[in-house]
């Protein structure tokens, strides 16, 4: 494919963190290309077919569970686009990919970036630095996407591939599984064109002198029988896929119950005030509103001004019963914590 | 042998409430430094030939040596790239085994330049549905072996598409739920197999094999667990939590075990041997270690962390009826302590216990590494407990000043707990004991009777107005302790 038929759809930001591997508060961790990085994480489904996925069980919708009541409502909890057993690996903007440890195979790579890992790390800003998103974001432009059920090398048994190790040589990583009585290694390593990686899956028990090569086509893989020595077979990218951020942005709403609401799982506060009514590490939001607080023996109402008192000066007012120096102080303007408190007094109804 | 003496009287007992910190002279507490820029999110501690493994939740594991423990510097970055490990177990300075999300991994330096070539699975064998709350703590089964005890995961959170491993829907139901398969269990890995080994748990962030080889395995407060509860794992037992059942093949899914009764639950489940109230106790019952012989004080008792609060726990373990309960009482309690205490490990000399310190993902930060060394000689504290018939023997580690002893001296009430599919709970029924008598054994040693001693209820004993001869105050006076059984 011509190069210059790239199109870059998104290029987010590069990691401005310190040049080591080693993690910090950076949201944006990158590898490079000598020293890459390593992470196993949570990673995005970036809309891989399902016949990708022969392997894994499927995450079904579920009933809202109402815990004081032990019962379920009309509600539907889907599921997320996740994956949760990959390895992600970065060699800075030139190129990263995830590698599936159930399904034993490359399932996407990209470049200009690596993960935005705001949604899972949180921030240092937000105090308890923790993201209720979940599923770091892609940066950069999406280059190769598994399709198709798994196809090579062709005497891969037909039992489940089981995952049995990563051995790091350098810029190269390999991963060993194993199908039945079969062990294999698929070794990958960066190519010299942005986004594009080298890959070649031997099978080392029962020993074979031959490399099964993969090349990737429209339709899917593409195998090859070489020699040992042949060398890897570069991957062509075949399509581009469009990344979507999904994530709605706050700021983006008017102040009201629909931005609080946002707010509300944003920041992490359903880890502990429940909508139900049911007991947690703070107070329940249902009925707050409006009811009475009582501080050993001086009571106030929780109007508005308290709510927003609550949400900006966590401990001016702590309820007997719960911690001091529990919640957070977040960075919000006064948009959120109108906000806030709107969705917090909708509770009451 | 001190002349025996006996009062009766009758108490009226103030609910224990919020202690004032303040700072615990006996020990000193030392801040120590983290590589430089990391976030100080401790998942795990480990010590082996003299050095230490410092392991992060975002997936780094560093190395030093422990002569260098004080040192800003000589850390060695190990390896990356683990998911939120929550569990290691070293087989050399230059192997370690960690439980990570998704997998138990043997992570080796092969050449011997500190940094790590291989991560081998040791096993995947056991599902992740995505959820946050599917957390893995672990210890050897000193055998060549490992336990993994793995969390349930939470109604806060989400699923994804995409499960690894076997899929309940049944499971999936509740407020913490084993929608992937063998969440809520201790796990069994041995001789290259993963198996089964006892189910029941909610969340249990703390699991370890003691010298006595008995496997302990906390679990924190939340639905079916009315307090922090410490049980002793053997195998084959149901631990009160059902979710794990639809795991079980004799519930499964068919049988629906998350709708279980109370009732029922509580025909099947073993009960917790150590109870430990929430409040006033342990919030969020995390790593656990015994107390060698070195360290000073409390040989063979265990020490446990509290997740969330600035205190250690201390477990004495008691035999009644060939039935293992015990007590539990602070270590130390002390403003100077982060309140994310998760992992413990204690240096190869016994007396140094460090801490590693981690809250992220809920509760304000209090993380770090700490260490705490008893350096008191003097020290006034509950030694050991044991229940005898009709009361308790209590063993102080300093002479008592007898004379100083009256009717206030020994504050006794007892409660019991209700676990219910409801998110933690009160004390229930709570009553004040009336002390029958007291006794002198020796100079270190209380008998103390009750009226009415019962079996299923835990006993709170107030040690406030206990004395040592040098009118020293006991500095952890609280103890709880769990009559499952009575002699």
């Amino acid at each position: 494919m011509n190069r210059t038929a790239y199109c870059f759809l998104q290029i987010i930001a590069v990691s401005t963190g310190i040049s080591s591997a080693q993690l910090s508060y950076d949201n944006l961790p990158m590898g490079s290309k000598e020293e890459p990085l390593v992470l196993r994480t949570y990673v995005p489904d970036i809309g891989i077919p399902s016949e990708v996925f022969e392997n894994h069980s499927e995450g079904l919708s579920t009933k809202q569970y109402r815990v004081r009541e032990r019962k379920e409502t009309d509600e539907e909890v889907p599921p997320i686009a996740g994956i949760p057993a990959c390895i992600a690996v970065n060699y800075g903007a030139h190129l990263s990919f995830v590698w599936d440890t159930v399904e034993c195979r490359l399932l996407y790579a990209w470049k200009g970036g690596f993960f935005d890992m705001s949604n899972y790390w949180g921030s240092p800003e937000k105090g308890n630095r923790v993201g209720f998103g979940y599923l770091p974001e892609l940066v950069g432009s999406v280059t190769y996407r598994a399709t198709g059920s798994w196809e090579a090398p062709s005497d891969r048994a037909n039992a489940q591939p089981i995952f049995v190790g990563l051995r790091r040589d350098g810029p190269k990583m390999v991963f060993l599984w194993k199908s039945g009585s079969s062990s294999f290694e698929t070794e990958i390593k960066p190519a010299e064109q942005p986004g594009q990686l080298v890959m070649a899956v031997n099978q080392t028990k029962p020993k074979v002198e031959t490399v099964t090569l993969l090349s990737l086509q429209k339709e899917g893989w593409e195998q090859k029988k070489g020699s040992q020595g042949d060398g890897p077979h570069y991957l062509s990218p075949i399509q581009q896929v469009e990344i979507t951020q999904t994530a709605e942005d706050p700021a983006s709403l008017p102040v009201g119950v629909e931005r609080g609401k946002l707010l509300y799982t944003r920041y992490g506060c359903n880890a502990c005030h429940t909508l139900d009514g049911a007991k947690s590490h703070g107070p329940t939001f249902s009925g707050l509103s409006g009811s009475i607080r009582d501080f050993a023996g001086t009571t106030i109402s929780a109007d508005a001004n308290y709510l927003a008192e609550s949400i900006t000066e966590p401990n001016a007012k702590i309820v007997p019963g719960y911690l001091a120096n529990y919640m957070p102080k977040l960075p919000l303007e006064s948009k959120d914590i109108d906000s806030l408190v709107l969705f917090i007094q909708q509770q009451a109804q | 042998m001190t002349p025996v003496k006996s009062i009766l009287f009758l108490l009226t007992v103030a609910a224990c409430g919020s202690l004032s910190l303040a700072q615990n002279q006996d020990f000193t507490i030392d801040d120590l430094p983290l590589p430089q820029g990391v976030p100080p999110e401790v998942g795990a501690l480990e010590i082996i030939d003299d050095h230490l493994f410092l392991v992060l939740r975002r997936g780094d594991v560093f190395r030093k040596p422990l002569s260098k423990l004080e040192d800003s510097d000589g850390w060695v970055h190990f390896a990356e790239g683990l998911h939120n490990p929550l569990g290691a177990v070293a087989l050399s300075k230059d192997k370690l085994v960690v439980s990570q999300m998704a997998e138990l991994t043997e992570i080796e330096d092969l050449n011997g330049d500190g940094w790590a070539d291989q991560y081998l699975s040791l096993t995947n064998e056991f599902g992740l549905t995505g959820n946050y709350h599917e957390t893995n703590a672990m210890c050897s089964d000193g055998d060549g072996g490992f336990f993994i005890a793995m969390g349930t995961a939470s109604h806060n959170g989400p699923i994804f598409q995409r499960i690894k491993g076997a899929y309940s829907p049944e499971g999936r139901r509740g407020r913490n739920f084993s929608a992937a398969q063998w969440n809520g269990w201790v796990m069994h890995y041995t001789n290259g197999e993963l198996k089964p080994f006892a189910s029941g748990f909610r969340q249990p962030n703390g699991i370890f094999l003691d010298s006595k080889n008995r496997l302990w395995a906390g679990d924190n407060e939340g639905d079916w667990r009315a307090c922090s509860p410490l049980f002793l794992v053997e195998r084959g037992n149901f631990h009160g939590h059902p979710a794990s059942l639809v795991w079980d093949e004799k519930h499964g899914d068919a049988a629906q075990p998350t709708t279980y009764s109370v009732e029922k639950v509580d025909s099947l489940r073993t009960r917790p041997h150590i109870r430990i109230p929430y409040k006033d106790g342990i919030r969020s019952l995390a790593g656990i270690q015994e107390i060698p012989e070195t360290f000073g004080a409390f040989a063979g008792q265990l020490v446990v962390a509290d997740n969330n609060a600035r205190r250690l726990g201390r477990v004495i373990p008691d035999r009644v009826k060939n039935q293992w309960q015990g007590a539990f009482v602070h270590l130390i309690e002390d403003e100077r302590l982060n309140s994310g205490n998760n992992r413990l490990r204690f240096t190869p000399d016994g007396q140094r216990l460090l801490i590693g310190q981690t809250t992220r993902g809920w509760g304000k930060l209090a993380e770090g590494l700490q260490s705490v060394i008893l350096s008191s000689e003097s020290l006034f504290e509950l030694d050991t407990l044991r229940l005898t018939e009709g009361g308790f023997r209590l063993r102080m580690t300093n002479n008592i000043n007898f004379s100083a002893l009256s009717g206030d001296s020994f504050r006794v009430r007892s409660f019991t707990y209700h676990d219910t599919w409801l998110y933690g709970g009160e004390p229930e029924d709570v009553r004040t004991e009336t002390v029958a008598s007291f006794e002198m054994e020796d100079e270190l040693t209380i008998l103390v009777k009750l009226q009415k001693l019962e079996a299923g209820r835990v006993y709170h004993l107030d040690l406030g107005e206990v004395f040592s001869i040098s009118d020293q105050s006991v500095g952890n006076p609280h103890v709880f302790y769990t009559a499952n059984q009575i002699p």
